[in-house]
């Protein structure tokens, strides 16, 4: 499947832009007007077994949307909970299509695919554009077919109903592509703003670092020309203790530039280390891949910048992030990000598409917060 | 003439213009029409002048949902909930559909697009009360006419549910949006800090090798009285400039310049075994450039045998390969206790492979210390630098084989 933004580093969750909220909620009335219309007899129509059956695969098939929609949800697991969707709701369409008589049953029927189609945004909802419209299409196509085996097929309202289910399908696509440059707009500006301002910041911090090596250099080189003038003659003792302090002074220097790690100088630059604790050697960080180290930063910075109007990442309250890096079997390691105060269910879905880069993630929750942890592959480094 | 355009200008009410949620209400507006007029127009009954006011019907909303993509001012908004009232009657009114007729769908798709208008709802009283109008407005006709005619409750809870729907829309979209613009700046910035100090990181390293291969092997030298060299090595070594391209932290971020010269060919400046060799060398095989770095480094005894041939590689890597290779064989004459190193060349497809052996006494890897410039950075962050890998093989007492590999590609 092609990437919504393929510039965009996990771009690829939540491509409709709706609340989950508004749509498990626009579901779950959908759900309650169609088991009416199927058990209530309210179109004048019998209630039968079929009838019970449809709408208890449409409440099962509620749930898998439900599911396909969390983002808590194992990426691996998604395709089979999306084909345990389309079956109930193509078993539902087909039970409630043969409810359906000259004159009565079609409500019940334009509920069933309505509901499906409503389904189809949820089931979406970590899946990317092209395949939102693919099941679009699909379910369009199927509603037809539901229509096409009853008695009242021919009408033209087929048509009516082809029409309906496609509608929300391409009004969501047209949303997305709608607004797709001003992403791609807001994403670039962003990035150019955070490049000036971050390098701003890190030009600050290295200046002292900077001119201290230069003052050191500057040393050497004058006692490089002092040696160079000898000619080779015996050097004198000040001479080479002085090469000797030299010496250990660079040295130190040197270490003192590499006694940090990438992830604490990037949270530095971005003004997040008094919120953030990273405990890990800078080995097992040095280990992380140059491809892994963006998703493993955004991760992080996502858990600690607040959300708009409201607390931090899925959180009641502001709170810290202990990030852990530890060996693991076979060249992999152990990331941990503990959170106090996080509710992963509130996480949003660019977080865990974040993580799911990484690796598979598994979530432990306490009363204190909670912790993701991940596996990553990283081999040694020789 | 241009003072009165400018009059009217300034009399004409300021617009305000639609958001993304009311644009979006436009366009469902326009599709549910469309899709109810396609369905009804057909087998739509009455006199022939029901016919022409519900094209007439059509043509309005169609500009007003036109304008609504623009601005979504408030007689707009009342005029397509009036025309919306008016078409869904005259296409299906209550003489054609009762509640088990496939017209009530249709008709309840048309009275439903009027909670699109929900989606202009902004957060002050005025309008909120302006649209909670348009809904009485909607809902007294809906219900009026079902007790009128004595018709179902269908159209009702189509229509409940479409305005529920509308309004959850209108109420949480924008925080989604929000929050997901909000995880794209972090993303960015995470992205930029990463870059940053990739970068950064990239240049201290640089200036680090530089120094560790020459600056600092030069001050040992020194501190040990300059010990074992030649006095024409010394004075060439020590000679100003021979040391510096640059000074440290004055490199441009995350570049190669320290491995290119003015005219853009690579040169071999770096120190071997104490001694700065300055040979620019037009060869881009690897071959030949280890063999160049053996003979710096053979000397008082200890020898470096080339052996193998693995074509040429880019300026930048063929520099990385060649001073990694040389480190290992400054650290096999220093550390090793042997007095002679093998360099194997072999290439495999796009693949360059040098492997520098020892059959000294070995060590183990794992308990190599953190701090180890020598390996750590002059070898492997150089091969990594470059996309290449660094292979440490090596157990204590049976001698020492670092395996450098990279893509000629």
């Amino acid at each position: 499947m092609s990437r919504l933004f393929p510039d965009v580093p996990g771009a690829t969750a939540g491509p409709l832009f709706l609340s989950r909220g508004i749509l498990v909620g626009a579901s779950l009335i959908l759900w309650t007007f169609s088991a009416i219309t199927q058990v209530g007899s309210f179109d004048g129509s019998s209630p039968d077994h079929s009838g019970f059956t449809a709408v208890a695969l449409d409440l099962i098939g509620c749930c898998a949307a439900f599911l396909a929609s969390a983002p808590t949800t194992p990426r691996r697991q998604l395709p089979y909970v999306r084909l345990l969707w389309l079956a109930t709701s193509i078993t539902s369409g087909v039970m409630t299509a043969q409810g359906v008589t000259l004159a009565s049953g079609y409500l019940a029927l334009a509920f069933n695919v309505m509901l499906g189609t409503a389904l189809v945004f949820l089931v979406c909802m970590r899946w990317d554009l092209m395949g939102f419209m693919l099941l679009s299409a699909a379910n369009s196509v199927l509603s037809s077919f539901y229509y096409a085996t009853t008695p009242r097929f021919g009408s033209g309202e087929g048509l009516l109903i082809f029409f309906i289910t496609l509608i929300p399908g391409l009004l969501g696509a047209l949303f997305v592509v709608g607004i797709r440059s001003r992403m791609e707009e807001q994403f670039a500006r962003h990035s150019a703003q955070a490049l000036t301002a971050l390098n701003q910041h890190a030009d600050t911090r290295s200046s002292a670092h900077t001119e201290e090596l230069s003052a050191t250099h500057q040393q050497i080189q004058e006692l490089f020309e002092r040696a160079a003038r000898s000619e080779g003659r015996p050097l004198t003792p000040g001479l080479a203790e002085e090469a000797q302090w030299l010496a250990s002074r660079l040295r130190a220097q040197l270490m003192v530039a590499h006694s940090g790690n990438w992830l604490t100088e990037a949270l530095v630059l971005a003004g997040l280390d008094s919120t953030a604790t990273v405990t890990a050697q800078p080995d097992l960080l040095q280990r992380i891949t140059q491809a892994q180290r963006p998703a493993f930063l955004a991760v992080t910075m996502l858990l600690l910048k607040p959300i708009p109007d409201g607390p931090r990442q899925g959180s009641g309250q502001p709170g810290t992030v202990h990030v852990y890096v530890e060996p693991h079997v076979d060249d992999q390691l152990l990331i941990t990000w503990r959170v106090t105060g996080l509710n992963p269910n509130r996480c949003t879905p660019a977080l865990w598409s974040e993580v799911e880069s990484l690796g598979a993630p598994r979530v432990h929750s306490d009363p204190g917060g909670a912790s993701i942890i991940v596996h990553v592959k990283a081999p040694r480094l020789w | 003439m241009g003072a009165w355009i400018t009059r009217l200008a300034a009399y004409r009410p300021t617009l305000e213009r639609s958001d993304l949620l009311a644009r979006s209400g436009a366009v469902m507006g326009f599709v549910f029409v469309a899709a109810s007029w396609l369905y009804l127009f057909p087998i739509m009954g009455g006199p022939l002048w029901h016919h022409a006011l519900a094209w007439a019907l059509v043509m309005v909303l169609a500009v007003c949902f036109a304008t609504l993509m623009r601005t979504d001012l408030w007689p707009l908004r009342l005029v397509i909930v009036v025309g919306l009232i008016a078409l869904s009657e005259l296409l299906a009114g209550a003489s054609y559909r009762q509640d088990s007729d496939s017209l009530l769908l249709a008709h309840s798709l048309l009275i439903g697009a009027t909670s699109t208008v929900a989606l202009s709802l902004r957060g002050s009283w005025q309008s909120a009360a302006y649209t909670a109008l348009l809904a009485v407005l909607v809902f007294g006709h809906t219900i009026t006419t079902s007790i009128q005619h004595r018709l179902g409750p269908t159209t009702f809870s189509i229509l409940v549910g479409f305005w529920l729907i509308m309004l959850a829309i209108r109420h949480t979209a924008p925080r989604a949006l929000d929050i997901f613009l909000r995880d794209q700046a972090v993303k960015a910035e995470s992205v930029a800090a990463q870059a940053i100090v990739r970068d950064r990181s990239s240049a201290a390293a640089q200036d680090a090798r530089h120094l560790h291969d020459t600056v600092l092997r030069g001050l040992t030298l020194l501190a040990r009285g300059g010990a074992g060299l030649a006095p024409q090595d010394f004075r060439s070594m020590f000679a100003a400039g021979a040391y510096d391209d640059d000074g440290p932290g004055l490199r441009s971020t995350g570049t190669l310049t320290e491995s290119t010269m003015a005219d853009g060919r690579p040169a071999a400046l770096r120190g071997g075994g104490g001694v700065a060799v300055v040979e620019s060398s037009t060869a881009t095989d690897v071959a030949s450039w280890l063999k160049a770095r053996a003979r710096e480094h053979s000397r008082n005894g200890f020898t470096v045998d080339v052996f193998g041939e693995g074509g040429t590689l880019p300026p930048d890597v063929l520099l990385a390969v060649a001073d990694a290779a040389g480190e290992c064989m400054v650290n096999a004459a220093r550390h090793a206790g042997s007095d002679h190193v093998d360099v194997l060349i072999s290439r495999t497809g796009p693949v360059v492979s040098v492997l520098v052996s020892d059959a000294g006494r070995g060590f183990d890897p794992g308990s190599l210390p953190a701090e180890s410039f020598g390996v750590r950075h002059s070898v492997v962050e150089r091969m990594a630098h470059v996309g290449g890998s660094a292979r440490l093989l090596s157990t204590p007492g049976r001698g020492t084989t670092v395996v450098l590999e990279v893509e000629a590609a």
